[in-house]
């Protein structure tokens, strides 16, 4: 197309019909005029107004288009199209309408309005609703599922390895201990409590009742009212149906974070880590209300909760805190705070009371797992 | 002056250096962005692509901005999120209620409830938004100065979809060809290009033929069936397994393995040439025609070549990358403790530069071998019949649609790039 030997520099399409008019640029003081023989009239447009077509494939020269206007400009001869370059200074500044602007700020802040109350009232508010209308059957089996995948990856997939400890002495003692505590709830499902043989100061409750205390915990605490502690703290999570809604508004909150990342490159990190910090947020809520479960539970027990602030304080020692962002992304509020929180609590005080475990029952709790090692 | 002979004829050039400066460009500030600019990335991407296709000597032209896209998706997530996140809960508690375990496998009948109830709640939205998609690509679409354009018809296009699907799935695939004829159909009648009307002519039953690879491939896995079964029935008959026996199990299970790689192929085969036949019967105004005569072979050699480079190509060089910067990382950083345990800081940030050097290459190589060729190999299997008459056709007006295609990309089921 571009052989005719008197082929004018440039090409202009009118944005009215579809021709292709071969034109001559003037290039004037203020802008430039087009004109050709298939054009009814010369065009003209002002430096001022000129934009560049970017990221043209195989571009030969140079394309202009005119703020507000149809029409596009193809410059093939790289002097022109220099000139003009250097005529027009607005090329690439954007032609964006003030009006845009304001529509950003206002569906942006539309868009982040709708995504905060979806993800931190309505979804919570649902879940709350929801997780009390699943049958407790099915909750029990739920439970039962996930522990036994919980089991199954801290053994590390070792199927001759059975966590669960089998002394039949500590079990005594533990339910005495859940007897004690279990009095004051009012529990939907029975409540099944295990002791695993790991050495992580740690306990956890999944869906259904079910309550997992770690040896690592129990050989940690320096009595059996720190265990009861815990324990109650677990059992505020069973009664709260923690497991379950945590689990129901993870599922939402997963949702929304898919459609605001997309799948874009690595958008999978940035789901991960902001679904991170929600659920941190969410289950922040629920330890602290466990937390409080815990202290009343214990006041009505008639047992001190100040054991539970020295088990706090002794875990904050042994394996600190972690530096502020650390703590905030973890899910447990700050080991300091609840330790202040429950000696705040304790309605014991020096007064006398009557010990969770006697020694000797203490001592089968501690020796709980140290049958497994030798059944093995 | 002389009037240019008007071939009809297409041309694609976007195998350049340039290509590769913008994929990697808009990839990294996509990855840089956490995303934002995935929106700038993708209009980028287009403006190249659309000006790389000629006819008759004349680029196309993107007129699509970043802007419009990104409002476009601040609309659909303002709108959507709340439908989502209550749909996304209550899914997960019909799974709760429903299953004795987390494993929806288990129960095949619940499990295919939640399916089909996913399909109703999701699947309108989604084909709206694809018609949306179309026609906000359509509007910024120029040749020659003058626009495309759709007509304003997402949930009349959505619910025949969805009508279209289900008639399909009850008749087990067999009315496929009636499902893609209508629904290209409204679509097509439709476009425009500036002041011309596009039109699908032709009949469904036409495109039987393009599905005849399909029904081989059923046959195949049928007759493998058969016979294993019958093998199985006379064996169970019998007791004893004979050594012809054997061989003919063998063979039958062969013929199922080969049914059912001839079946996805058929997929292909059909998805390649209904569009050659639909091409074929489709007119712009009153007689501009298209020919379009792709090849099966040929796309699915690009995917399969293609496809290797990138996963070969993505892991060495992201490992690469991934492995120098944890090294000299490790030796810049020793000391600092990032709260990570054990690992070394250096070798956690080289692991995640790693990781993210991986999904820039595999977007990058991906543009250049399999996207490029694909639509190199279309342009070149395409003309237009009567471009002459082309030039009568003038503008049409603007299509604001200041939701852009916000609700494809909110719901991740935009056109391919």
């Amino acid at each position: 197309m571009m052989d005719n030997p008197q082929q004018p520099t440039a090409a202009f399409y009118d944005g009215v019909s579809a021709r292709e008019h071969h034109v001559d640029i003037t290039c004037e003081e203020n802008g430039l005029v087009i004109a050709g023989p298939t054009l009814d009239f010369s065009v003209e447009w002002a430096y001022d107004d000129m934009r560049n077509i970017a990221d043209v494939a195989s571009q030969k020269g140079a394309s202009f288009r005119v703020m507000g206007g149809l029409g596009r400009l193809n410059i093939t001869d790289e002097a022109l199209a220099n000139r003009v370059v250097n005529l027009a200074p607005n090329l690439n500044k954007s032609d964006i309408p003030a009006a845009m602007w304001k529509r950003i700020g206002m569906w942006g802040a539309g868009a982040l309005t709708s995504v905060f109350v979806i993800v931190f009232v309505i979804i919570p508010a649902l879940a709350n609703q929801l997780a009390t209308m699943i049958p407790v059957e099915r909750e029990i089996a739920l439970g039962r599922v996930s522990l036994n995948q919980i089991e199954r990856l801290l053994s590390g997939y070792d199927d001759e390895t059975h966590l669960t400890c089998t002394g039949q002495k500590g079990q005594v003692a533990l339910d005495k201990m859940t007897a004690r505590l279990g009095a004051y709830i009012d529990s939907p499902y029975p409540l099944d409590i295990k002791v695993f043989n790991h050495e992580m100061p740690n306990a956890f409750a999944v869906p259904g009742g079910h309550i997992v205390l770690f040896d690592g915990l129990i050989q940690d605490a320096d009595s059996p009212e720190e265990v009861a502690a815990v324990l109650g703290h677990e059992m505020g999570h069973v009664i709260n149906r923690d497991p379950t809604r945590l689990t129901l508004r993870s599922a939402g909150s997963v949702g929304i974070l898919g459609m605001v990342f997309g799948d874009f490159a690595g958008g999978a990190v940035a789901l991960v880590i902001a679904e991170q910090l929600i659920a941190a947020n969410y289950s922040q809520d629920a330890e602290a209300n466990a937390d409080i479960f815990a202290h009343k539970l214990m006041a009505d027990a008639k047992l001190p909760s100040a054991p539970m602030a020295d088990f706090f304080d002794r875990l904050n020692e042994e394996y600190g805190d972690g530096p502020e962002l650390l703590s905030h992304l973890a899910s447990h509020p700050d080991l300091r705070g609840r330790a202040k929180a429950a000696n705040e609590a304790d309605t014991i005080g020096n007064g006398s009371f009557e010990a969770a475990l006697s020694p000797s029952e203490w001592e089968d709790l501690r020796q709980m797992c140290a049958e497994v090692v030798k059944a093995d | 002056m002389a009037e240019e002979a008007e071939t009809g004829e297409v041309t694609f050039n976007g195998n350049t250096p340039q290509l590769r400066g913008l994929a990697i460009v808009t990839t990294l500030l996509t990855l840089l962005t956490l995303g934002i600019y995935r929106f700038w990335a993708r209009t980028r991407l287009r403006r190249y692509f659309w000006s790389a296709f000629t006819l008759d000597g004349h680029g196309f032209e993107y007129t699509g901005k970043g802007i419009e896209k990104f409002i476009g998706f601040l609309i659909a997530v303002a709108v959507l999120a709340i439908y989502l996140g209550i749909f996304q809960v209550a899914l997960s508690f019909a799974g709760m209620s429903l299953f004795e375990t987390v494993d929806p496998d288990a129960d095949p009948i619940r499990g295919m409830l939640l399916t089909y109830a996913t399909f109703f709640a999701l699947a309108p939205l989604i084909f709206y938004a694809q018609y949306r998609a179309r026609r906000y690509m359509l509007s910024r679409t120029k040749w020659k100065g003058i626009r495309f354009g759709a007509e304003q018809a997402a949930w009349g296009y959505a619910m025949r979809a969805i009508g279209h699907w289900m008639l399909t799935i009850a008749t087990l695939g067999i009315l496929m060809p009636r499902q893609t004829y209508y629904l290209e159909k409204y679509k097509a009648d439709r476009t425009w290009f500036g002041t011309a009307k596009f039109t699908q002519e032709g009949r469904w039953q036409s495109l039987y033929p393009a599905m005849k690879h399909i029904f081989l491939g059923v046959l195949i896995a049928i007759i493998g069936g058969v016979v294993l079964s019958l093998i199985g029935w006379k064996g169970s008959l019998e007791g004893d397994a004979t050594g012809t026996d054997i061989a003919l199990a063998v063979l039958a299970g062969f013929l199922i393995f080969i049914g059912i790689i001839w079946f996805y192929i058929g997929f292909a085969y059909y998805s390649v040439h209904s569009h050659r036949i639909l091409t074929r019967s489709k007119k712009l105004g009153d007689n501009i025609q298209f020919t379009s005569e792709p090849r099966t072979g040929r796309i699915i050699g690009i995917y399969l070549l293609g496809g290797l480079i990138v996963s070969m190509l993505a892991p060495m060089v992201a490992g690469l990358i991934g492995g120098i910067i944890g090294v000299i990382s490790n030796i810049a950083l020793s000391g600092v403790n990032l709260g990570t345990g054990d690992a070394p800081a250096g070798i956690v940030v080289g692991v995640v530069l790693g990781y993210v050097a991986f999904f820039v290459v595999a977007g990058v190589l991906s543009l250049i071998f399999i996207t490029q060729p694909i639509l190199e190999h279309y342009a070149q299997v395409t003309t237009v019949h009567n471009a002459e008459k082309l030039t009568d056709v003038t503008q049409r007006e603007g299509d604001e649609m200041i939701e852009a295609e916000g609700f494809a990309d909110a719901l991740d089921v935009g056109a391919g790039f």
